[in-house]
């Protein structure tokens, strides 16, 4: 692929020609031109940022032609509508914005992006001291400053190990503020049952901290959660959902190519009877760029961000129906 | 650098998310765990709270009720059987106080005063002369103090029953017409308590778990008691910013030590 572009052979150039290759397939698995146009908006970035040049558009509209060796001529006819879509969905977006930061996310950030993680997390821990509630410490300083993260990376103002670096900073923030967090779940415990959740990333993703947050969030708001980490098969997920007898599944997934393991996991708790009543809620990229993929996989509801993650889940939790 | 190097940087990295991943989901678990065993305990220690509370009162009228009836004319036989409910009642009522002081014992309200710790030594062996069980003799060992009487800015009451609680110990676990000592000392600004016995000793693996609530040692299973003394003596120590540990050989004995800030006059 990279060959057909005219572009070098470097480890972050084949890293992304890979992750095209394997959008592509999930995108015409689920036949999401979304999916795929958020994919080319991504790649066009990185392509400037690491090649200094644009990808051409005519080889971008031939592209399934240079990679169809293997495939029928179906096949390839609905890569190429696949792709011509895409791209039309491309022309109507533009860069992504920066995002909007509060001072305290502001502080957070420049001390995260300086490699200071000490000060980072003081500024977390003395909002939460002087009172700050934690879903907004959450949702108004980590949150933002994450996704700012992820602009700046992508637009290559920082590097690959910086970007990780920053995000273990935050992980290391949210995980400051759990002492706060569960101590004041515990105390605050109404009597009687709790709200119960199970939350877990699909396909093994690495990118976790906006499951994390959802989870955290869910806590303090004293739903009684278990969060899964990163799972590669359904098998966990379902044991989690029946020993915590809990009603909401939170799936998330990071890259195109997860989808499909998010649709796994939602089969086999459809599959089962112990879990076939179990309410999942999705979120992550590929439902951001294509929102009508949760209904295609079988989800009960999808959200943009950690916010609109917790509304859907209490929604959810006390019987009410949502239009995916 | 090779050309290998950059992709191996990079699932490095990759492997290095995964693990700190991993250690943060660990990590919110144990917290989450933590948080709920303590809300579990606090539950518990109300419930006890409450029980030992309503056991009292009824405890007191029995105790207060056999002793009225001791003062009747009985004969040997009434008079025997008034003692032993006076004794149980009295027993299982000391034991409803511990479990009250224990459920309490998370919110010190510490009443802080110099405290003359050479007095309170011998305060506690005077009153286990006053009530000798099975022929054991309660020995004060001041000899490490010279003239000086050592003092700690400490809670009256508390460490009274601190010195209750070890000597009671110490009684319950020897062996008829045995010694127990209780030793104070002054060391680098400390007061050093020392209460020693000639039981049967505490095996190595029960060391740490003896100050634990509830626990309760293989040798005292035929014992009274609940398992509370000791839990009682750490936290009252630890307080008043002081520290208690124990030392032992099997059959030969336990030494427990109470160390507590010595007041600097």
């Amino acid at each position: 692929m990279l060959d057909h572009f005219g572009l070098p052979r470097s480890d972050e150039l084949l890293e992304l020609a890979e992750l095209g290759v394997s959008t592509l397939e999930a995108a015409a698995a689920h036949d999401s031109p979304g999916l795929l146009a958020d994919f080319l908006r991504f790649a066009a970035r990185r392509v400037e940022v690491l090649a200094g040049r644009s990808l051409p558009a005519d080889a971008l509209r031939n592209l399934p032609e240079a990679l169809g060796h293997a495939r029928s001529a179906g096949e390839l006819a609905a890569c190429q509508r696949l792709l011509d879509e895409a791209l039309d969905v491309l022309a109507d977006q533009g860069p992504t914005p920066p995002t909007h930061l509060g001072p305290t996310a502001r502080a957070y950030l420049a001390h995260a992006l300086a490699g200071r993680q000490d000060a980072a997390i003081a500024v977390v821990l003395d909002a939460a001291r002087e009172g700050t509630d934690l879903a907004a410490i959450l949702t108004e300083v980590l949150e933002p400053a994450q996704s700012e993260i992820g602009r700046l990376w992508e637009d290559g103002a920082i590097s690959v190990p910086q970007e990780h670096y920053c995000t273990a900073v935050t992980q290391l923030a949210m995980s400051s503020l759990y002492p706060l967090l569960f101590e004041r779940t515990a105390r605050s415990a109404v009597r009687g049952r709790r709200a119960r959740l199970v939350a877990a990333q699909a396909g093994g993703s690495l990118h976790e901290v906006g499951l994390r947050m959802v989870t955290d969030l869910l806590e303090h708001q004293g739903w009684d959660t278990t969060y899964l980490g990163a799972v590669t098969g359904p098998g966990p997920v379902v044991d989690a959902l029946v020993h915590g007898a809990a009603e909401i599944l939170a799936l998330s997934a990071s890259m195109a190519a997860q989808v499909s393991a998010a649709a796994v996991v939602i089969e086999a708790v459809r599959a089962d009877a112990r879990t076939a009543h179990v309410k999942v809620v999705v979120g992550g990229r590929p439902f951001l760029v294509a929102p009508e993929l949760a209904a295609m996989i079988g989800a009960d509801g999808v959200a943009r961000d950690a916010r609109e993650a917790v509304l859907l889940c209490t929604r959810l939790s006390r019987g009410g129906d949502v239009a995916v | 650098m090779s050309p290998s190097e950059p992709h191996q940087d990079r699932r490095l990295l990759n492997e290095l998310t995964r693990i700190n991943n991993d250690y943060g989901t660990q990590q919110r678990r144990a917290v989450q765990d933590l948080a709920r065993a303590r809300q579990e305990l606090a539950a518990t220690q109300a419930v006890l709270g409450t029980v030992a509370h309503d056991l009292r009162t009824p405890l007191q009228a029995v105790v207060g009720f056999a002793e009225f009836l001791l003062d009747e004319d009985l004969d040997d036989h009434q008079r025997d059987l008034a003692n032993r409910i006076a004794r149980a009642a009295a027993q299982m009522a000391g034991l409803a106080d511990q479990l009250l002081e224990t459920v309490s014992m998370g919110e010190p309200d510490l009443d802080l005063v110099p405290v003359d710790l050479g007095t309170l030594v011998e305060e506690v062996v005077s009153r286990h002369r006053l009530l000798p069980a099975r022929g054991i003799e309660v020995r004060q060992d001041l000899d490490g103090l010279a003239a000086r009487r050592p003092r700690v800015l400490g809670d009256q009451p508390r460490l009274q029953r601190v010195l209750d609680n070890l000597v009671g110990n110490a009684v319950k676990f020897s062996p008829d017409g045995a010694v127990v000592t209780i030793g104070l000392a002054l060391a680098d600004r400390e007061v050093v308590i020392r209460v020693s016995d000639e039981g049967p000793g505490i095996d190595a693996s029960e060391l740490t778990a003896v100050f634990e609530p509830f626990h309760r040692a293989p040798e005292a299973a035929s014992l009274p008691g609940v398992g509370l003394g000791l839990t009682i003596v750490r936290q009252f120590v630890e307080q008043q910013h002081g520290t208690v540990a124990v030392q032992s050989l099997p059959g030969h004995g336990a030494t427990f030590t109470v160390r507590l800030p010595a007041l600097v006059d």
